[in-house]
Protein backbone atom coordinates (compact mmCIF):
# COMPACT_ATOMS: atom_id res chain seq x y z
CA UNK A 1 0.00 0.00 0.00
CA UNK A 2 1.01 3.28 -0.92
CA UNK A 3 2.39 5.37 2.20
CA UNK A 4 -0.18 7.81 1.63
CA UNK A 5 -3.00 6.30 0.67
CA UNK A 6 -5.17 6.39 4.13
CA UNK A 7 -6.26 2.96 5.22
CA UNK A 8 -7.68 3.83 8.66
CA UNK A 9 -8.03 -0.08 9.45
CA UNK A 10 -4.19 -1.12 9.43
CA UNK A 11 -2.74 -1.42 12.62
CA UNK A 12 0.29 -1.14 11.18
CA UNK A 13 2.85 1.60 11.14
CA UNK A 14 2.67 4.03 8.27
CA UNK A 15 5.56 6.79 7.76
CA UNK A 16 3.57 10.32 7.44
CA UNK A 17 3.48 13.55 7.28
CA UNK A 18 1.91 15.45 10.38
CA UNK A 19 -0.56 17.14 7.69
CA UNK A 20 -1.73 13.36 5.74
CA UNK A 21 -1.62 12.24 9.92
CA UNK A 22 -3.86 14.87 10.23
CA UNK A 23 -6.25 13.70 7.29
CA UNK A 24 -5.83 10.00 8.45
CA UNK A 25 -6.95 10.61 11.53
CA UNK A 26 -9.73 12.83 10.32
CA UNK A 27 -11.20 10.14 8.56
CA UNK A 28 -10.62 7.30 11.15
CA UNK A 29 -13.43 9.70 13.09
CA UNK A 30 -15.46 9.47 10.57
CA UNK A 31 -15.29 13.25 9.08
CA UNK A 32 -17.88 13.13 5.95
CA UNK A 33 -17.14 17.15 4.54
CA UNK A 34 -14.02 18.47 4.35
CA UNK A 35 -13.77 22.78 2.85
CA UNK A 36 -10.78 24.11 2.03
CA UNK A 37 -8.44 27.11 0.16
CA UNK A 38 -4.72 26.45 -0.44
CA UNK A 39 -1.99 28.08 1.68
CA UNK A 40 1.52 26.67 2.89
CA UNK A 41 2.00 25.04 5.36
CA UNK A 42 -0.78 22.33 4.93
CA UNK A 43 -1.74 21.52 1.55
CA UNK A 44 -0.64 18.16 2.40
CA UNK A 45 -4.49 17.92 3.92
CA UNK A 46 -6.49 19.27 1.19
CA UNK A 47 -5.18 17.33 -1.39
CA UNK A 48 -5.09 14.01 0.35
CA UNK A 49 -8.54 14.47 1.34
CA UNK A 50 -9.74 15.47 -2.71
CA UNK A 51 -8.88 11.74 -3.33
CA UNK A 52 -9.98 10.25 -0.15
CA UNK A 53 -12.97 11.74 1.02
CA UNK A 54 -14.66 10.88 -2.24
CA UNK A 55 -13.70 7.67 -1.71
CA UNK A 56 -14.86 7.16 1.90
CA UNK A 57 -18.82 8.55 0.29
CA UNK A 58 -17.70 11.77 1.94
CA UNK A 59 -17.14 15.52 0.09
CA UNK A 60 -14.56 17.50 -0.55
CA UNK A 61 -15.18 21.20 -1.69
CA UNK A 62 -12.14 23.31 -2.74
CA UNK A 63 -13.65 26.84 -1.70
CA UNK A 64 -13.17 30.15 -3.90
CA UNK A 65 -11.70 31.46 -0.13
CA UNK A 66 -11.17 30.48 3.48
CA UNK A 67 -14.48 32.86 4.15
CA UNK A 68 -16.22 30.56 2.05
CA UNK A 69 -14.62 27.15 3.32
CA UNK A 70 -15.70 28.28 7.08
CA UNK A 71 -18.82 29.51 6.19
CA UNK A 72 -19.50 25.65 4.47
CA UNK A 73 -18.23 24.24 7.62
CA UNK A 74 -20.72 26.03 9.26
CA UNK A 75 -23.82 24.51 6.85
CA UNK A 76 -22.15 21.00 7.10
CA UNK A 77 -22.05 21.75 11.21
CA UNK A 78 -25.84 22.73 11.06
CA UNK A 79 -26.28 19.46 9.00
CA UNK A 80 -25.04 17.62 12.02
CA UNK A 81 -21.92 15.81 10.33
CA UNK A 82 -18.89 15.96 11.13
CA UNK A 83 -16.86 17.76 9.06
CA UNK A 84 -13.60 19.83 8.24
CA UNK A 85 -11.32 22.59 7.36
CA UNK A 86 -7.60 23.85 7.44
CA UNK A 87 -5.78 26.46 6.71
CA UNK A 88 -2.71 28.41 8.24
CA UNK A 89 -2.42 31.77 9.62
CA UNK A 90 -3.56 34.13 7.37
CA UNK A 91 -6.43 31.80 6.11
CA UNK A 92 -7.71 31.59 9.61
CA UNK A 93 -7.90 35.05 9.78
CA UNK A 94 -10.12 35.13 7.66
CA UNK A 95 -12.34 32.42 9.05
CA UNK A 96 -12.85 34.13 12.18
CA UNK A 97 -16.21 35.65 11.68
CA UNK A 98 -17.95 32.04 10.63
CA UNK A 99 -16.12 30.42 13.77
CA UNK A 100 -17.96 32.97 15.95
CA UNK A 101 -21.28 32.72 14.48
CA UNK A 102 -20.50 28.81 14.81
CA UNK A 103 -19.80 29.36 18.17
CA UNK A 104 -22.80 31.62 18.93
CA UNK A 105 -25.41 29.38 16.81
CA UNK A 106 -23.35 25.96 19.17
CA UNK A 107 -22.78 24.42 15.84
CA UNK A 108 -19.70 21.63 16.03
CA UNK A 109 -16.85 21.61 13.75
CA UNK A 110 -13.21 21.24 13.58
CA UNK A 111 -10.41 23.86 12.23
CA UNK A 112 -6.99 22.93 11.82
CA UNK A 113 -4.25 25.88 11.91
CA UNK A 114 -0.91 24.85 10.81
CA UNK A 115 0.20 28.06 12.07
CA UNK A 116 3.09 29.87 10.36
CA UNK A 117 4.85 33.64 10.71
CA UNK A 118 3.35 36.76 10.63
CA UNK A 119 2.02 39.58 11.03
CA UNK A 120 0.67 40.37 7.91
CA UNK A 121 1.98 37.54 5.19
CA UNK A 122 5.46 37.05 7.41
CA UNK A 123 6.76 33.42 6.38
CA UNK A 124 6.02 29.78 5.88
CA UNK A 125 7.95 28.82 8.93
CA UNK A 126 6.84 27.99 12.05
CA UNK A 127 5.35 29.80 14.56
CA UNK A 128 3.28 29.89 17.90
CA UNK A 129 2.40 33.87 16.84
CA UNK A 130 -1.10 32.75 16.91
CA UNK A 131 -1.32 31.04 20.07
CA UNK A 132 -3.68 34.20 21.59
CA UNK A 133 -6.25 34.04 18.83
CA UNK A 134 -6.50 30.53 19.25
CA UNK A 135 -7.06 30.00 22.77
CA UNK A 136 -9.34 33.02 23.47
CA UNK A 137 -11.70 33.22 20.90
CA UNK A 138 -9.94 35.04 17.78
CA UNK A 139 -13.29 36.65 16.20
CA UNK A 140 -16.27 38.97 17.32
CA UNK A 141 -17.70 39.01 20.71
CA UNK A 142 -17.05 36.65 24.01
CA UNK A 143 -16.40 33.04 22.98
CA UNK A 144 -13.94 30.21 23.30
CA UNK A 145 -12.95 27.58 21.16
CA UNK A 146 -11.33 23.84 22.49
CA UNK A 147 -7.98 23.62 21.11
CA UNK A 148 -5.26 20.80 20.81
CA UNK A 149 -2.15 20.93 19.85
CA UNK A 150 -0.21 17.75 18.63
CA UNK A 151 3.71 17.78 19.21
CA UNK A 152 4.41 14.51 17.11
CA UNK A 153 2.52 12.89 13.77
CA UNK A 154 0.53 10.54 16.29
CA UNK A 155 -0.78 13.29 18.12
CA UNK A 156 -2.11 14.66 15.13
CA UNK A 157 -3.51 11.46 14.02
CA UNK A 158 -4.66 10.70 17.42
CA UNK A 159 -6.06 14.70 18.38
CA UNK A 160 -8.32 14.77 15.49
CA UNK A 161 -10.56 11.77 16.77
CA UNK A 162 -10.48 13.57 19.79
CA UNK A 163 -11.28 16.90 18.12
CA UNK A 164 -14.54 15.51 16.66
CA UNK A 165 -15.87 13.96 19.85
CA UNK A 166 -15.21 17.12 21.68
CA UNK A 167 -16.68 19.44 18.90
CA UNK A 168 -19.95 16.95 19.30
CA UNK A 169 -19.97 16.51 23.47
CA UNK A 170 -19.64 20.38 23.47
CA UNK A 171 -21.94 21.44 20.66
CA UNK A 172 -18.60 23.94 19.64
CA UNK A 173 -15.76 24.76 17.09
CA UNK A 174 -12.74 22.73 18.21
CA UNK A 175 -9.34 24.03 16.78
CA UNK A 176 -6.24 21.61 16.30
CA UNK A 177 -3.16 24.11 16.71
CA UNK A 178 -0.16 22.35 14.74
CA UNK A 179 2.63 24.63 12.98
CA UNK A 180 4.78 24.11 9.64
CA UNK A 181 7.17 21.68 11.80
CA UNK A 182 4.26 19.40 13.03
CA UNK A 183 2.83 19.75 9.70
CA UNK A 184 5.73 19.17 7.57
CA UNK A 185 8.07 16.44 9.66
CA UNK A 186 7.67 13.07 9.28
CA UNK A 187 7.53 9.93 11.91
CA UNK A 188 5.84 6.83 12.27
CA UNK A 189 2.19 6.86 13.09
CA UNK A 190 0.01 3.87 14.25
CA UNK A 191 -3.67 4.12 12.58
CA UNK A 192 -6.34 3.39 15.08
CA UNK A 193 -10.00 3.07 14.32
CA UNK A 194 -12.32 4.55 16.73
CA UNK A 195 -15.30 2.65 18.02
CA UNK A 196 -17.99 5.53 16.88
CA UNK A 197 -16.90 6.96 14.14
CA UNK A 198 -20.22 8.55 13.36
CA UNK A 199 -21.59 9.31 9.91
CA UNK A 200 -24.77 11.69 8.41
CA UNK A 201 -27.89 10.01 10.43
CA UNK A 202 -25.81 9.11 13.51
CA UNK A 203 -27.13 9.89 16.90
CA UNK A 204 -24.99 12.58 18.37
CA UNK A 205 -26.90 15.26 16.57
CA UNK A 206 -30.27 13.63 16.45
CA UNK A 207 -31.91 16.18 18.60
CA UNK A 208 -30.57 19.41 16.96
CA UNK A 209 -29.53 18.89 13.61
CA UNK A 210 -31.63 20.40 10.09
CA UNK A 211 -32.90 17.78 8.18
CA UNK A 212 -36.34 18.89 7.45
CA UNK A 213 -38.88 19.40 9.87
CA UNK A 214 -40.71 15.64 9.52
CA UNK A 215 -43.32 14.87 11.57
CA UNK A 216 -41.39 17.43 14.44
CA UNK A 217 -41.57 21.36 15.10
CA UNK A 218 -39.24 23.42 12.87
CA UNK A 219 -35.34 23.72 14.29
CA UNK A 220 -33.75 27.11 13.89
CA UNK A 221 -30.15 27.79 14.47
CA UNK A 222 -29.07 30.97 15.09
CA UNK A 223 -27.16 33.63 16.52
CA UNK A 224 -29.24 36.63 16.91
CA UNK A 225 -30.97 37.41 19.67
CA UNK A 226 -32.82 40.31 20.03
CA UNK A 227 -35.43 39.81 22.54
CA UNK A 228 -34.68 41.59 25.93
CA UNK A 229 -32.77 39.77 27.79
CA UNK A 230 -32.57 36.97 25.68
CA UNK A 231 -28.45 37.60 24.22
CA UNK A 232 -27.94 37.78 27.71
CA UNK A 233 -29.29 34.12 28.72
CA UNK A 234 -27.24 33.14 25.87
CA UNK A 235 -24.05 34.23 26.92
CA UNK A 236 -24.67 33.08 30.77
CA UNK A 237 -25.20 29.88 29.41
CA UNK A 238 -22.25 30.04 26.67
CA UNK A 239 -20.05 31.03 29.80
CA UNK A 240 -20.91 27.64 32.11
CA UNK A 241 -20.25 25.53 28.68
CA UNK A 242 -16.67 27.26 28.68
CA UNK A 243 -16.16 26.80 32.27
CA UNK A 244 -17.08 23.03 32.19
CA UNK A 245 -15.12 22.48 28.78
CA UNK A 246 -12.55 23.51 31.65
CA UNK A 247 -12.41 19.74 32.69
CA UNK A 248 -10.68 18.53 29.60
CA UNK A 249 -7.80 20.62 29.56
CA UNK A 250 -4.50 18.48 30.38
CA UNK A 251 -0.78 18.85 29.95
CA UNK A 252 2.17 16.23 29.66
CA UNK A 253 4.09 16.70 32.79
CA UNK A 254 7.86 15.77 32.43
CA UNK A 255 10.71 15.61 35.12
CA UNK A 256 8.60 18.37 36.85
CA UNK A 257 8.59 16.62 40.66
CA UNK A 258 11.82 18.05 41.77
CA UNK A 259 11.40 20.83 39.62
CA UNK A 260 12.97 24.26 40.51
CA UNK A 261 11.81 26.34 37.51
CA UNK A 262 9.17 24.95 35.03
CA UNK A 263 8.92 25.80 31.27
CA UNK A 264 5.52 25.53 29.68
CA UNK A 265 5.27 24.64 26.08
CA UNK A 266 2.96 23.34 23.45
CA UNK A 267 3.38 21.55 19.98
CA UNK A 268 6.93 21.44 18.60
CA UNK A 269 8.28 23.88 20.84
CA UNK A 270 7.02 21.49 23.40
CA UNK A 271 9.18 18.81 22.58
CA UNK A 272 12.16 21.22 21.76
CA UNK A 273 11.76 22.31 25.35
CA UNK A 274 12.06 18.80 26.82
CA UNK A 275 15.30 18.29 24.79
CA UNK A 276 16.54 21.56 26.56
CA UNK A 277 15.61 20.04 29.69
CA UNK A 278 17.28 16.73 29.00
CA UNK A 279 20.75 18.71 28.13
CA UNK A 280 20.22 21.04 31.10
CA UNK A 281 19.70 18.31 33.64
CA UNK A 282 22.22 16.43 32.42
CA UNK A 283 24.62 19.30 32.44
CA UNK A 284 23.98 20.11 36.31
CA UNK A 285 24.21 16.66 36.99
CA UNK A 286 27.77 16.51 35.68
CA UNK A 287 28.44 20.05 37.68
CA UNK A 288 27.05 18.99 40.59
CA UNK A 289 29.47 15.17 40.58
CA UNK A 290 32.92 17.59 39.72
CA UNK A 291 32.30 19.74 42.59
CA UNK B 1 -67.62 33.15 17.17
CA UNK B 2 -68.59 37.21 16.34
CA UNK B 3 -64.78 37.09 14.67
CA UNK B 4 -65.22 34.32 13.05
CA UNK B 5 -68.54 35.69 11.36
CA UNK B 6 -66.69 38.70 10.71
CA UNK B 7 -64.23 36.94 8.55
CA UNK B 8 -66.66 34.46 6.54
CA UNK B 9 -66.55 35.59 3.10
CA UNK B 10 -69.82 37.85 2.34
CA UNK B 11 -72.23 37.11 -0.86
CA UNK B 12 -70.23 39.08 -2.98
CA UNK B 13 -66.70 38.06 -2.34
CA UNK B 14 -64.16 35.76 -3.31
CA UNK B 15 -61.39 33.80 -1.98
CA UNK B 16 -58.30 35.13 -3.91
CA UNK B 17 -55.78 32.00 -2.63
CA UNK B 18 -55.32 30.50 0.04
CA UNK B 19 -52.51 30.79 2.90
CA UNK B 20 -50.02 28.28 2.62
CA UNK B 21 -50.06 26.18 5.67
CA UNK B 22 -46.24 26.70 5.97
CA UNK B 23 -46.90 30.68 6.39
CA UNK B 24 -46.83 31.16 10.18
CA UNK B 25 -49.53 33.19 10.93
CA UNK B 26 -48.15 36.10 13.16
CA UNK B 27 -47.72 40.02 12.78
CA UNK B 28 -45.32 41.02 10.19
CA UNK B 29 -42.25 43.16 11.42
CA UNK B 30 -42.22 44.00 7.52
CA UNK B 31 -42.63 48.04 6.83
CA UNK B 32 -46.42 48.42 5.22
CA UNK B 33 -45.95 47.69 1.66
CA UNK B 34 -42.67 45.95 1.71
CA UNK B 35 -42.58 43.16 -0.63
CA UNK B 36 -40.51 40.50 1.84
CA UNK B 37 -44.00 39.22 2.83
CA UNK B 38 -45.05 38.48 -1.07
CA UNK B 39 -41.89 36.69 -1.93
CA UNK B 40 -42.33 34.85 1.38
CA UNK B 41 -45.69 33.46 0.17
CA UNK B 42 -44.25 32.45 -3.10
CA UNK B 43 -41.55 30.37 -1.47
CA UNK B 44 -44.13 28.99 0.45
CA UNK B 45 -46.54 28.48 -1.94
CA UNK B 46 -43.51 26.82 -4.05
CA UNK B 47 -42.66 24.36 -1.46
CA UNK B 48 -46.07 23.45 -0.73
CA UNK B 49 -46.74 22.63 -4.07
CA UNK B 50 -43.86 20.29 -4.82
CA UNK B 51 -45.02 18.29 -1.58
CA UNK B 52 -41.15 19.20 -0.06
CA UNK B 53 -41.47 21.58 2.98
CA UNK B 54 -40.46 18.72 5.27
CA UNK B 55 -37.28 18.05 3.33
CA UNK B 56 -36.20 21.56 3.29
CA UNK B 57 -33.92 23.51 4.92
CA UNK B 58 -33.94 27.57 4.63
CA UNK B 59 -30.40 29.56 4.70
CA UNK B 60 -31.27 33.25 6.29
CA UNK B 61 -29.10 35.90 4.92
CA UNK B 62 -28.74 39.47 6.96
CA UNK B 63 -31.05 42.40 5.94
CA UNK B 64 -34.63 42.64 6.82
CA UNK B 65 -35.31 39.27 5.85
CA UNK B 66 -33.13 37.82 8.43
CA UNK B 67 -36.35 37.08 10.63
CA UNK B 68 -37.59 34.62 7.51
CA UNK B 69 -37.55 31.71 9.67
CA UNK B 70 -40.56 33.88 11.93
CA UNK B 71 -42.47 33.27 8.95
CA UNK B 72 -41.66 29.96 7.10
CA UNK B 73 -42.17 26.92 9.30
CA UNK B 74 -38.58 25.24 7.65
CA UNK B 75 -35.71 23.96 9.31
CA UNK B 76 -33.65 27.16 9.21
CA UNK B 77 -30.06 28.08 9.61
CA UNK B 78 -28.34 31.46 10.08
CA UNK B 79 -25.42 32.54 7.78
CA UNK B 80 -23.40 35.51 7.99
CA UNK B 81 -23.88 38.82 5.61
CA UNK B 82 -23.67 37.80 2.48
CA UNK B 83 -21.89 33.77 3.11
CA UNK B 84 -25.57 32.36 2.56
CA UNK B 85 -24.58 30.41 -0.48
CA UNK B 86 -21.70 29.28 1.10
CA UNK B 87 -23.05 28.07 4.33
CA UNK B 88 -25.90 26.30 1.43
CA UNK B 89 -23.11 24.44 -0.03
CA UNK B 90 -21.96 22.80 3.36
CA UNK B 91 -25.39 21.96 3.82
CA UNK B 92 -26.25 20.65 0.56
CA UNK B 93 -23.08 18.54 0.40
CA UNK B 94 -23.72 17.13 3.70
CA UNK B 95 -27.38 16.15 2.95
CA UNK B 96 -27.77 15.85 -0.68
CA UNK B 97 -31.41 14.37 -0.39
CA UNK B 98 -32.42 17.81 0.82
CA UNK B 99 -33.64 20.73 -0.67
CA UNK B 100 -31.63 23.86 0.40
CA UNK B 101 -32.29 27.48 -0.31
CA UNK B 102 -30.56 31.34 0.54
CA UNK B 103 -33.27 34.30 0.54
CA UNK B 104 -30.70 37.02 0.17
CA UNK B 105 -31.17 40.68 -0.21
CA UNK B 106 -29.27 42.76 -2.88
CA UNK B 107 -26.74 44.22 -0.37
CA UNK B 108 -26.01 40.50 1.09
CA UNK B 109 -25.78 38.82 -2.44
CA UNK B 110 -24.34 41.44 -5.00
CA UNK B 111 -22.27 43.22 -2.46
CA UNK B 112 -20.16 41.41 0.42
CA UNK B 113 -21.52 38.29 -0.82
CA UNK B 114 -20.78 38.45 -4.19
CA UNK B 115 -17.37 35.77 -4.35
CA UNK B 116 -20.00 33.29 -2.36
CA UNK B 117 -22.85 33.19 -5.29
CA UNK B 118 -20.41 33.39 -7.83
CA UNK B 119 -18.62 30.75 -7.19
CA UNK B 120 -21.74 28.35 -5.99
CA UNK B 121 -23.02 29.68 -8.99
CA UNK B 122 -20.22 28.40 -11.27
CA UNK B 123 -20.07 25.15 -9.43
CA UNK B 124 -23.02 24.14 -10.33
CA UNK B 125 -23.91 23.38 -6.33
CA UNK B 126 -27.49 21.96 -6.18
CA UNK B 127 -29.44 24.92 -4.34
CA UNK B 128 -31.74 27.52 -4.98
CA UNK B 129 -31.42 31.36 -4.62
CA UNK B 130 -34.09 33.61 -3.66
CA UNK B 131 -32.49 37.45 -4.42
CA UNK B 132 -34.93 40.53 -3.78
CA UNK B 133 -33.22 43.17 -5.51
CA UNK B 134 -34.66 46.71 -3.34
CA UNK B 135 -31.90 48.67 -4.61
CA UNK B 136 -31.15 49.62 -0.95
CA UNK B 137 -29.75 48.09 1.95
CA UNK B 138 -32.94 48.24 3.92
CA UNK B 139 -32.01 46.81 7.57
CA UNK B 140 -29.29 49.48 8.00
CA UNK B 141 -31.84 52.44 6.70
CA UNK B 142 -31.51 52.81 3.30
CA UNK B 143 -27.37 52.80 2.36
CA UNK B 144 -26.01 52.80 -1.34
CA UNK B 145 -26.73 49.21 -2.58
CA UNK B 146 -24.74 47.80 -5.62
CA UNK B 147 -27.99 47.69 -7.15
CA UNK B 148 -29.14 51.32 -6.33
CA UNK B 149 -29.97 53.38 -10.03
CA UNK B 150 -27.66 56.10 -11.34
CA UNK B 151 -29.34 59.00 -9.75
CA UNK B 152 -31.20 57.59 -7.60
CA UNK B 153 -30.56 59.01 -3.77
CA UNK B 154 -29.76 57.46 -0.94
CA UNK B 155 -28.31 58.13 2.71
CA UNK B 156 -24.97 57.41 1.67
CA UNK B 157 -24.91 58.70 -1.70
CA UNK B 158 -27.29 61.76 -1.07
CA UNK B 159 -27.07 63.87 -4.21
CA UNK B 160 -27.77 60.55 -6.36
CA UNK B 161 -25.84 58.14 -7.49
CA UNK B 162 -23.34 58.69 -10.00
CA UNK B 163 -21.80 56.42 -12.47
CA UNK B 164 -18.13 57.87 -11.95
CA UNK B 165 -17.87 57.96 -8.53
CA UNK B 166 -20.04 54.56 -7.69
CA UNK B 167 -20.55 52.67 -10.65
CA UNK B 168 -23.16 51.46 -12.47
CA UNK B 169 -26.30 49.04 -10.68
CA UNK B 170 -25.13 45.60 -11.35
CA UNK B 171 -27.65 43.16 -13.14
CA UNK B 172 -26.63 39.64 -11.31
CA UNK B 173 -29.05 37.81 -13.09
CA UNK B 174 -27.60 38.58 -16.29
CA UNK B 175 -24.38 38.33 -14.66
CA UNK B 176 -25.06 34.41 -12.94
CA UNK B 177 -26.32 33.17 -16.02
CA UNK B 178 -23.19 33.29 -17.82
CA UNK B 179 -21.58 31.17 -14.90
CA UNK B 180 -20.87 27.38 -15.64
CA UNK B 181 -23.60 25.46 -13.31
CA UNK B 182 -26.33 27.53 -13.66
CA UNK B 183 -29.46 25.84 -14.79
CA UNK B 184 -31.52 28.93 -14.08
CA UNK B 185 -31.68 31.82 -13.34
CA UNK B 186 -34.63 34.99 -14.86
CA UNK B 187 -35.74 38.18 -13.19
CA UNK B 188 -39.13 38.74 -11.93
CA UNK B 189 -41.50 41.65 -10.19
CA UNK B 190 -43.26 41.67 -7.40
CA UNK B 191 -44.98 45.35 -8.49
CA UNK B 192 -48.22 44.24 -9.70
CA UNK B 193 -50.33 41.02 -9.88
CA UNK B 194 -49.49 40.11 -13.05
CA UNK B 195 -45.58 40.04 -12.53
CA UNK B 196 -46.12 38.20 -9.54
CA UNK B 197 -47.87 35.40 -11.08
CA UNK B 198 -44.84 35.27 -13.36
CA UNK B 199 -42.42 35.59 -10.21
CA UNK B 200 -44.47 32.23 -8.80
CA UNK B 201 -43.39 30.27 -11.60
CA UNK B 202 -39.82 31.60 -11.75
CA UNK B 203 -39.65 30.72 -8.22
CA UNK B 204 -40.80 27.67 -8.85
CA UNK B 205 -38.60 27.09 -11.72
CA UNK B 206 -35.78 27.74 -9.32
CA UNK B 207 -36.82 25.24 -7.33
CA UNK B 208 -37.75 22.12 -9.93
CA UNK B 209 -33.64 22.16 -11.49
CA UNK B 210 -32.42 21.78 -7.66
CA UNK B 211 -34.85 19.00 -7.34
CA UNK B 212 -34.00 17.60 -10.89
CA UNK B 213 -30.32 17.88 -9.89
CA UNK B 214 -29.48 19.75 -12.99
CA UNK B 215 -28.25 22.19 -11.45
CA UNK B 216 -27.94 26.26 -9.47
CA UNK B 217 -31.40 27.83 -9.60
CA UNK B 218 -31.69 31.68 -9.29
CA UNK B 219 -34.31 33.96 -9.09
CA UNK B 220 -34.07 37.52 -8.65
CA UNK B 221 -37.24 39.63 -7.60
CA UNK B 222 -37.39 43.46 -7.71
CA UNK B 223 -38.74 44.64 -4.94
CA UNK B 224 -40.09 47.97 -3.07
CA UNK B 225 -39.03 48.99 -0.50
CA UNK B 226 -41.19 52.10 0.74
CA UNK B 227 -39.47 53.25 3.99
CA UNK B 228 -36.11 53.78 2.51
CA UNK B 229 -37.65 55.13 -0.69
CA UNK B 230 -39.72 58.01 1.38
CA UNK B 231 -42.43 56.43 -0.85
CA UNK B 232 -45.96 55.54 -0.25
CA UNK B 233 -47.03 51.49 -1.43
CA UNK B 234 -48.53 52.57 -4.43
CA UNK B 235 -45.79 55.03 -5.55
CA UNK B 236 -42.99 52.17 -4.89
CA UNK B 237 -44.53 49.75 -7.05
CA UNK B 238 -45.06 52.39 -9.92
CA UNK B 239 -41.58 52.93 -9.23
CA UNK B 240 -40.42 49.22 -9.82
CA UNK B 241 -42.31 50.15 -13.35
CA UNK B 242 -41.18 53.23 -14.39
CA UNK B 243 -37.32 53.13 -13.36
CA UNK B 244 -36.49 49.53 -12.31
CA UNK B 245 -37.40 47.30 -14.96
CA UNK B 246 -36.05 49.44 -17.86
CA UNK B 247 -33.00 49.05 -15.96
CA UNK B 248 -33.16 45.31 -14.74
CA UNK B 249 -35.41 43.68 -17.73
CA UNK B 250 -37.71 40.91 -16.69
CA UNK B 251 -36.93 37.71 -18.26
CA UNK B 252 -35.38 34.12 -18.15
CA UNK B 253 -31.76 34.38 -19.00
CA UNK B 254 -30.91 31.25 -18.51
CA UNK B 255 -33.06 27.65 -18.56
CA UNK B 256 -31.05 24.48 -19.45
CA UNK B 257 -34.59 22.62 -19.35
CA UNK B 258 -35.17 24.46 -22.39
CA UNK B 259 -32.22 24.60 -24.17
CA UNK B 260 -29.80 27.95 -23.17
CA UNK B 261 -32.54 29.99 -22.93
CA UNK B 262 -33.50 33.58 -23.62
CA UNK B 263 -32.29 36.75 -23.28
C1 LIG C 1 -20.17 41.81 8.25
C2 LIG C 1 -21.36 42.70 8.35
N1 LIG C 1 -21.31 43.94 7.82
C3 LIG C 1 -22.37 44.75 7.91
C4 LIG C 1 -23.52 44.34 8.53
C5 LIG C 1 -24.67 45.28 8.67
N2 LIG C 1 -25.80 44.98 7.78
C6 LIG C 1 -26.91 44.35 8.23
S1 LIG C 1 -28.06 44.17 7.07
C7 LIG C 1 -27.13 44.98 5.92
C8 LIG C 1 -27.62 45.28 4.54
C9 LIG C 1 -28.82 44.54 4.13
O1 LIG C 1 -29.22 44.98 2.89
P1 LIG C 1 -29.86 43.99 1.84
O2 LIG C 1 -29.03 42.77 1.73
O3 LIG C 1 -30.08 44.73 0.59
O4 LIG C 1 -31.23 43.53 2.53
P2 LIG C 1 -32.58 44.37 2.75
O5 LIG C 1 -32.56 44.77 4.18
O6 LIG C 1 -32.57 45.51 1.81
O7 LIG C 1 -33.66 43.39 2.45
C10 LIG C 1 -25.93 45.38 6.47
C11 LIG C 1 -24.88 46.11 5.73
C12 LIG C 1 -23.53 43.03 9.08
N3 LIG C 1 -24.60 42.53 9.72
N4 LIG C 1 -22.45 42.24 8.97
S1 LIG D 1 -36.93 48.77 5.42
FE1 LIG D 1 -37.58 48.31 3.33
S2 LIG D 1 -36.98 46.17 2.97
FE2 LIG D 1 -36.94 46.54 5.19
S3 LIG D 1 -38.97 45.91 5.94
FE3 LIG D 1 -39.07 48.12 5.53
S4 LIG D 1 -39.80 48.28 3.43
FE4 LIG D 1 -39.10 46.17 3.71
MG1 LIG E 1 -31.82 45.50 -0.20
Amino acid sequence: MPHNTPDTGTPERIFIKGNEAIAHGALAAGCRCYFGYPITPQNDIPEMMSFALPDAGGEFVQAESEVASANMLLGAAAAGIRALTSSSSPGISLMQEAISYMAGSELPGVIVNMNRGGPGLGDIGPSQGDYFQSVKGGGHGDYKLLVLAPATCQECYDMMVEAFDLAFKYRNPVMVLGDAIVGQMKEPVTPWKPAAAEGPGSAEAADWRLEGARGRKPRLLKSLFLEDGALAGQNRHLQAKYASMQAEARAECFLTDDAELIVVAYGSIGRIAKSAIRKLRAQWRSRESAS
Amino acid sequence: MQADAQLALADDEQMAFEVPGVLVDRATHYCPGCHHGIAHRLVAEVLEEMGVVEDTICVASIGCSVFIYNYLAVDSVEAPHGRAPAVATGVKRARMDKIVFTYQGDGDLASIGLAEVMHAANRGERITIVFVNNTVYGMTGGQMAPTTLIGQKTTTCPGGRCRDREGMPIRMAEIIAGLGGVAYSARASLDSVKNIRAARKAVRKAFDVQQQGLGFGFVELLSGCPTNWRMDAVKANTRIREEMIPYFPLGVYKDVTEGEGVC
